[in-house]
C-alpha cells in the first residue's frame, strides 16, 4: 500500500509534482501513466525517500519509506536502468546490495536465475544491453522478496519476450498479494499489464481509475456506417441529433447516436446498410486526449521549430531509399 | 494494516533478522570497493610509487653522502613517495564518492540504507583502511629498498628512535587522512573531474603558490596550515620554523580530513539523491 497526500516537489520555480494524492493498493497492478516529464520518476523517487518532498507526505505500508527497519524487504525498486557502475559485475552489484541486509549469496543466485542473467552474471555491466540492464534492475528489486514493488519504465529496452516476462511477473507478484506500481509512458503497455491506472500530466493526477473505467470515461464512441444512400441517411441521423462526418462517398462516421438507433432509423426510412460498426476510440486515443494539454514537449509546427524539424525530416526520404539500393545490389 | 496488504505467502526474509547493521553496510562497501579494477590499480600504484621514489631518493642520498653534502635524511628518502602517493589515494577517495553519482548507483545504495549515514561512515572506513594498508605495504618496500641502496652510508634511521616511528607511521596516517579529505570533497561536489581538480589544487597547487611567495611572512604562516605542510610536521624527523609542531600538524591534518567529510555527510543526508 502506497499512500500520498498533497505530495509536491518544486525545483526552483518549476513545479514537477503539484500536490498529488493517491493510494496504490496491494493485490493489483497499478499503472502510473504519463508523458515524459510528467512527474512519474520524481514521484517514485519521493516514495523511496530519495528526493525530499517540498510539501506533503507519502508512506509505504503505513510508514515513510526511510523509517522501515528492513527497507529492501519492504519495497523493491527499479528506478533507472543501468544505474550500476559499469566496471562491476552484475553478481557483485547484487551482492553489494544484498550484503546491507545480510541477505545471503544464495538469494543473489536466485534472482539472477529468475531474471535470466546467469550467462552474464560475472561479466562487467558496461557491456550490457539496455535490456540486460533492465533485467538487472528488476533483479535488484526482487532481491529482498519485498511486499511492494516500484518499477519505473520496466519494459524500456526489453525485447518482446522480455516485455511479456515483465507483464507476467508483475501480475504474478500482484496475485501473491503484493503491491505493484509500475510506470510507463505507453498506454498500450499499461492496458495489458495493469488493473488500475493512475494518469499524471504536468505534475497533476488526471485520472485514477480501473483501466476499464478509464477507457469508458475518456473515450468518444463513434459508429462507422456504410450505405449506398449515405447522403439520405446522414440527413436522417442529423435530424436525430447525430454528428455525421464523411471521409469518402458512401461511408459515414456517426457520433452521438448509438448503433441500434442508427439501424432502426435506416429501417424506418427504407435505407439499405452495408456496414454498421460501433468504433471505440482506442486506449491510446483516450490517453492522448486526456494528456493533450499536459504534454511537456509538444512537437510544434511554429516558425521557430521549422528549423529544428527540417533536418530530422530530411533523412526520411533517403532512409526510404535504402531498401531500394540494397535491392539493386542484390 | 489490513491483512490484504501482506503477501499471502510468508516473506523469505523477516525484517527482524534481515535489516541493515553497520557491519553489514561495511561489508557492502568493501564488496563495492574490491569489485572494481580501478581500486586495485590505484592501490597498486600507491605501493609502486612509494617503492620507486624511495629508490630514486635513496640513490640521490647515497651519492650526496659520498660527496659529503647530504641535504635530507634517510627517513626523508624512505617517505619521499608520499608526495606522489597522496595524489593517487586522493583519486581513490574522490572516486568512492563520485562513482555512486556518475553511475546512478547511489539511488540503489540509499534505497537499501535510507538513513545514509552508515553508508558514508562505511565508505570513510574502507577508504581510510585501504589507503593505510597500501601506504604501509609501500613503506615497507621503500624501507627495504633504501636499506639496500644506503648500506654502509650510516644514514638509515634508527628504529629504536620514537621520532623514526612517528615519521614513518605519520606518513601512512597522512595518506589515510588525504583519502578522507578527498572522500569529503567528492561527497560535496559529486562530480569526479571537479572534485579531483579541487583536491589536487589543495594538495599540489596551493603549496607551490606558498613556496613562490615564501618571502611573505603572512603567506608563509598560512602555508604551514596546508594539508601537505601540516603532514610534513609529523611525518618527518626534522623540525623547522616553516612547519607547525608535530602535534599541531596532526591536529590540522585531522581537521582537513574530517571537516569536509562531516559537511559532506550532513549535506548528503539533506540533499536529493
Amino acid at each position: 500500500m502506497i499512500e500520498a497526500h498533497g505530495l509536491t516537489k518544486r525545483y526552483g520555480p518549476k513545479t514537477a509534482v503539484n500536490g498529488i494524492s493517491f493510494t496504490v493498493r496491494p493485490g493489483v497492478v497499478t499503472g502510473f501513466l504519463g508523458p515524459n516529464g510528467a512527474g512519474k520518476s520524481t514521484t517514485m523517487r519521493m516514495i523511496m525517500g530519495l528526493d525530499r518532498p517540498t510539501a506533503g507526505t507519502v508512506t509505504v505500508n503505513g510508514k515513510p519509506y526511510a523509517q522501515h527497519r528492513s527497507p529492501l524487504t519492504e519495497v523493491g525498486a527499479l528506478l533507472e536502468a543501468k544505474a550500476v557502475h559499469t566496471g562491476r559485475s552484475a553478481a557483485n552489484h547484487l551482492y553489494a546490495l544484498a550484503a546491507t541486509h545480510g541477505i545471503p549469496r544464495s538469494r543473489v543466485s536466485e534472482v539472477i536465475e529468475m531474471t535470466g542473467l546467469r550467462a552474464v552474471a560475472k561479466k562487467r555491466v558496461g557491456g550490457f544491453s539496455l535490456g540486460m540492464g533492465q533485467r538487472l534492475g528488476i533483479a535488484v528489486a526482487l532481491l529482498g522478496d519485498p511486499k511492494t514493488l516500484i518499477l519505473d519504465e520496466p519494459v524500456n529496452g526489453l525485447d518482446p519476450e522480455g516485455v511479456l516476462w515483465v507483464r507476467h511477473l508483475a501480475r504474478y507478484l500482484a496475485s501473491e498479494g503484493r503491491t505493484v506500481f509500475l510506470s510507463s509512458h505507453l498506454m498500450s503497455e499499461v492496458a495489458q499489464t495493469a488493473d488500475r491506472v493512475l494518469v499524471i500530466g504536468r505534475g497533476e493526477i488526471l485520472a485514477d481509475a480501473t483501466v476499464q473505467e478509464f477507457v469508458d470515461g475518456a473515450s468518444t464512441k463513434t459508429v462507422t456506417v456504410r450505405s449506398p444512400e449515405a447522403a439520405k441517411l446522414a440527413d436522417v441521423l442529423q435530424r436525430q441529433g447525430g454528428t455525421v462526418t464523411s471521409d469518402e462517398p458512401g461511408l459515414l462516421s456517426v457520433s452521438d447516436v448509438e448503433a441500434p438507433a442508427i439501424g432502426e432509423a435506416a429501417a424506418a426510412n427504407g435505407i439499405v446498410l452495408h456496414e454498421l460498426t460501433p468504433v471505440r476510440s482506442t486506449l491510446e486515443q483516450a490517453y492522448m486526449e486526456l494528456t493533450a494539454d499536459s504534454v511537456e514537449y509538444h512537437a510544434t509546427t511554429g516558425a521557430e521549430s521549422a528549423a529544428a524539424t527540417a533536418p530530422s525530416a530530411e533523412p526520411a526520404p533517403s532512409a526510404a531509399a535504402v531498401p531500394t539500393t540494397e535491392g539493386d545490389a542484390r | 494494516m489490513s491483512a490484504a496488504a501482506l503477501p499471502a505467502s510468508k516473506p523469505l526474509f523477516e525484517a527482524d533478522r534481515y535489516h541493515p547493521t553497520f557491519v553489514r553496510v561495511l561489508r557492502s562497501e568493501w564488496v563495492k570497493l574490491r569489485s572494481l579494477r580501478s581500486t586495485w590499480w590505484v592501490l597498486g600504484s600507491t605501493v609502486a610509487v612509494m617503492a620507486l621514489l624511495s629508490w630514486g631518493a635513496s640513490a640521490q642520498l647515497h651519492s650526496d653522502v659520498r660527496h659529503g653534502r647530504a641535504q635530507f635524511t634517510g627517513v626523508d628518502a624512505i617517505t619521499s613517495g608520499i608526495s606522489i602517493a597522496q595524489l593517487v589515494v586522493a583519486v581513490l577517495g574522490v572516486l568512492v564518492a563520485t562513482n555512486e553519482y556518475s553511475s546512478g548507483m547511489v539511488r540503489a545504495t540509499f534505497s537499501a540504507v535510507p538513513t545514509r549515514t552508515p553508508v558514508l561512515a562505511a565508505k570513510a572506513l574502507v577508504v581510510f583502511v585501504s589507503a593505510i594498508v597500501a601506504g604501509a605495504v609501500g613503506l615497507v618496500l621503500a624501507y627495504v629498498i633504501a636499506r639496500a641502496v644506503l648500506s654502509g652510508d650510516g644514514v638509515m634511521p634508527d628504529l629504536g628512535e620514537w621520532t623514526t616511528w612517528r615519521a614513518l607511521g605519520g606518513s601512512i596516517l597522512f595518506l589515510g587522512l588525504v583519502a578522507l579529505l578527498s572522500l569529503g570533497v567528492g561527497l560535496l561536489l559529486r562530480v569526479t573531474a571537479g572534485s579531483i581538480a579541487v583536491v589536487l589544487g589543495i594538495l599540489f597547487v596551493l603549496p607551490i603558490v606558498g613556496a613562490i611567495f615564501q618571502g611573505n611572512d603572512v603567506v608563509r604562516d598560512i602555508a604551514k596550515y596546508l594539508p601537505g605542510n601540516a603532514g610534513q610536521a609529523y611525518a618527518s624527523t626534522t623540525e623547522s620554523d616553516t612547519l607547525l609542531s608535530p602535534t599541531a600538524g596532526l591536529v590540522v591534518s585531522l581537521l582537513w580530513a574530517f571537516v569536509p567529510l562531516a559537511v559532506g555527510i550532513i549535506l548528503t543526508k539533506r540533499r536529493d539523491a
